[in-house]
């Protein structure tokens, strides 16, 4: 009995590191899987994640820089596609018909369109450096321009319709049901809250853990009106509502499937699940918001 | 009967305590705490020590608190001096104040400086304030800082504005320095009055004539305020002339582009915002950076830890190395800003380490991510809870979040 109770604790000692590196309970979001589809040239630098369907995400890798096309398919992940970009990705985002990838290095704007991925280039005013995108339900975007600091609504034509300054600078948008916008904005760990003609509704504080301060860096709607929202430097998932309110916060640092490492962006796919691109860790996973009455 | 006895035997046992007992406590502290004679010869001794009442303070027999305290020492002292714990309610507090520790600076029984400080006046702040010494061996001082009357622009315990200055701004310079026609026409017109005179000039001390700060931009050396500004009377005189990276770009073309072209841009560079971490006018040290370079980039990245001195995040990484040691600060073609890939920028002062150690590199997997094995999968970047910045223990822990078959 006590060589039994030995074993058993030395056991116990031993998994413990292992036990510490799985993702932590009591979270708002329940993990689900690790996208990182096997390919010659893996997902290195993932900056951003774009959601078209359940089975469809694009990631913007900054190594190489590309965009990749990954779907589900005979139940796993699979790379269909690379795309060549001319600089490297900032943000991709959908809007229900097309994916928009903003580039650096003068790059511009491109739309990646049809069952091919073609590109097409998507014009911009003169100066306009794009930085963090969304997509418009029912067609269009909302771009931040890293020069002027305005964001641009982009319309399903892709024509200019409406420009407006923003207390940036913006890291992560997202489109608001009224029209307006929701913007991160990362150096003040704010969530700025404008109105569809252009004027500032609200300021939220996002929260961070000390001693780390939240660096909000994407952010996303959920349908029942819930902010979601990526800490890069705080390794973690937020929602919170738009009050301001945290309901609840998922993973951590870590290397494991489940932790996440500066993480950068986020998609919401149209069955709820959260996509994460895993910067650090060079991956995208999937997670599940939990609702409000089944958080721990 | 038995009922009446008990009560008034309780009360001749309590009747001497009742009665009112002269004692010298003073004297029969003294007996062992000879000490404090010195205090009681000072020239400066607090109230309730002339007055031999040690029992205002420290309850002689047993207490709760250090030094047989009636209390915690904040609010012992707040009994009697009130009007200093209402500033407890101001926006920036001075942090001895904020954490209760009067005798950081206050001889509680006596001493020889006003206001039982413990030394004089600048001697005091230096103690915690190591700038202080650094000015004190400047060419040129402020009058008074040379004199050591630190609050006639700060306030000791708490002020509603940074750094604890006694008034907003330059409010509390121009208490002394008149807005007149010499000082109008030093500042070639510009209402300077209106902004904060530190941003150019050292309050303390300088070894510069003007207390100016020892590095200044070319334009502002010169005089050539218009070169960025509005006319010194427009509405808008410091508006500057061009959107910043516009304006900055035509001499810094060189930085703009690398700023707004990287892969990975920093989020003030990449938006255009130079004088987020840059003074157009004057600094201290290169590159006329608004603060030193750490304290500058933990303003946004560890606030908490830069407020409270080294209790953040990213503090401990070799010391008197800067961020910009590993960091692109205007952006860079790497995540997280860095200079190259993490086992380059290491090995640039780490070139000895791993030569013959654990495989590294595009043909190590890191089996928990997939990704390439570099010095940041062991290694903390700027701080790790064991030696050698590991973020496990490495005797077993460390090795087995990988090795797992290793446990068994």
């Amino acid at each position: 009995m006590k060589r039994l109770t030995i074993s058993i604790f030395l056991v116990s000692l031993m998994l413990a590191p292992i036990a510490a590196q799985q993702p932590p309970s009591g979270s708002a979001f329940d993990w689900d899987r690790v996208v990182q589809p096997e390919s010659e040239r893996p997902l290195r630098w993932p900056v951003d994640v774009a959601a078209a369907s359940n089975n469809e995400l694009a990631v913007a890798d900054a190594y190489e820089p590309r965009l990749v096309i990954v779907a589900w398919q005979s139940a796993e992940w699979t790379q269909v596609r690379e795309i060549p970009l001319d600089g490297a990705p900032y943000a991709v985002a959908h809007d229900g018909n097309r994916y928009a990838v903003s580039l650096r290095k003068g790059a511009g704007l491109v739309a990646v369109e049809g069952d091919r991925h073609q590109l097409r280039r998507i014009p911009l005013p003169d100066g306009f450096m794009p930085g963090a995108l969304a997509g418009v339900p029912g067609g269009g975007f909302l771009v931040y321009d890293l020069a002027s600091g305005d964001v641009l609504k982009i319309d399903d034509s892709g024509s200019a319709a409406g420009r407006w300054p923003v207390d940036g600078p913006v890291t992560g948008l997202a489109a608001a049901p009224s029209g307006g916008f929701f913007a991160t904005v990362a150096q003040r760990a704010e969530i700025l809250l404008y109105g569809a003609d252009g004027r500032e509704l609200q300021r939220l504080n996002v929260p961070g853990e000390a001693p780390v301060p939240a660096w909000p860096t994407g952010i996303a709607l959920e349908p029942g009106g819930n902010l979601l929202v990526v800490d890069r430097h705080g390794a973690r998932l937020l929602k919170m509502d738009v009050g301001g309110r945290l309901e609840g916060r998922g993973s951590r640092m870590g290397w494991v499937p489940g932790l996440l490492r500066f993480p950068a962006g986020l998609a919401l796919l149209p069955d709820g699940r959260l996509a994460v691109a895993d910067q650090g860790n060079g991956r995208v996973q999937l997670f599940r918001p939990i609702a409000r009455d089944q958080t721990p | 009967m038995k009922r009446l006895l008990l009560p008034l035997l309780l009360l001749a046992a309590w009747a001497p305590a009742l009665a009112e007992v002269e004692i010298d406590q003073l004297g029969t502290c003294l007996v062992c705490h000879d000490n404090l004679q010195d205090a009681l010869d000072a020239t400066v001794k607090h109230d309730p020590v002339v007055s031999g009442d040690c029992t205002a303070c420290h309850n002689p027999h047993v207490s709760r608190f250090a030094s047989l305290l009636l209390d915690r020492p904040a609010q012992l002292c707040g009994e009697c001096h009130a009007d200093v714990l209402d500033a407890r309610e101001r926006a920036v507090q001075h942090e001895p104040f904020a954490d209760g520790r009067c005798v950081d600076c206050h001889q509680p029984h006596g001493g020889d400086h006003a206001n039982l400080l413990a030394r004089e006046g600048a001697d005091l702040c230096a103690g915690c304030h190591a700038n202080v010494t650094a000015w004190q061996g400047m060419a040129v001082q402020h009058m008074p800082f040379e004199a050591g009357d630190c609050s006639t622009c700060h306030e000791p315990h708490a002020s509603d504005h940074a750094g604890l200055a006694a008034e907003a701004g330059s409010t509390g310079c121009t208490t002394c320095h008149d807005v007149d026609l010499a000082f109008r026409s030093a500042h070639s017109g510009y209402p300077v009055q209106d902004v904060a005179c530190q941003t150019c000039h050292n309050p303390h001390a300088s070894n510069e004539a003007g207390l100016f700060r020892s590095a200044r931009h070319a334009p502002f050396e010169e005089g050539q305020c218009t070169d960025c500004h509005a006319l010194p009377g427009s509405d808008d005189p410091f508006k500057p002339k061009q959107p910043l990276q516009q304006l900055c770009g035509e001499c810094h073309a060189e930085v703009v582009r690398e700023s707004l072209d990287a892969s990975f841009p920093h989020v003030s560079g990449g938006g255009g915002n130079c004088v987020t971490c840059h003074n157009p006018h004057t600094a201290d040290g290169s590159g006329l950076l608004n603060e030193p370079q750490q304290a500058l980039c933990l303003n946004c990245h560890d606030p908490a830890g830069s407020s409270s001195g080294h209790e953040g995040r990213f503090v401990s990484h070799g010391d008197g190395l800067e961020c910009s040691t590993c960091h692109a600060p205007h952006g860079g073609e790497h995540p997280i800003l860095f200079n190259d890939e993490p086992n380059v920028v290491c090995a640039s002062c780490h070139s000895n380490q791993h030569t013959v150690a654990h495989p590294m590199g595009k043909d190590s997997a890191d089996p928990r991510n997939q990704q390439w094995m570099d010095c940041l999968s062991c290694h903390g970047l700027h701080d790790a809870p064991h030696p050698k910045y590991m973020h496990r223990a490495p005797d077993r822990e460390l090795c087995v979040s990988c090795h797992r078959n290793k446990s068994r």
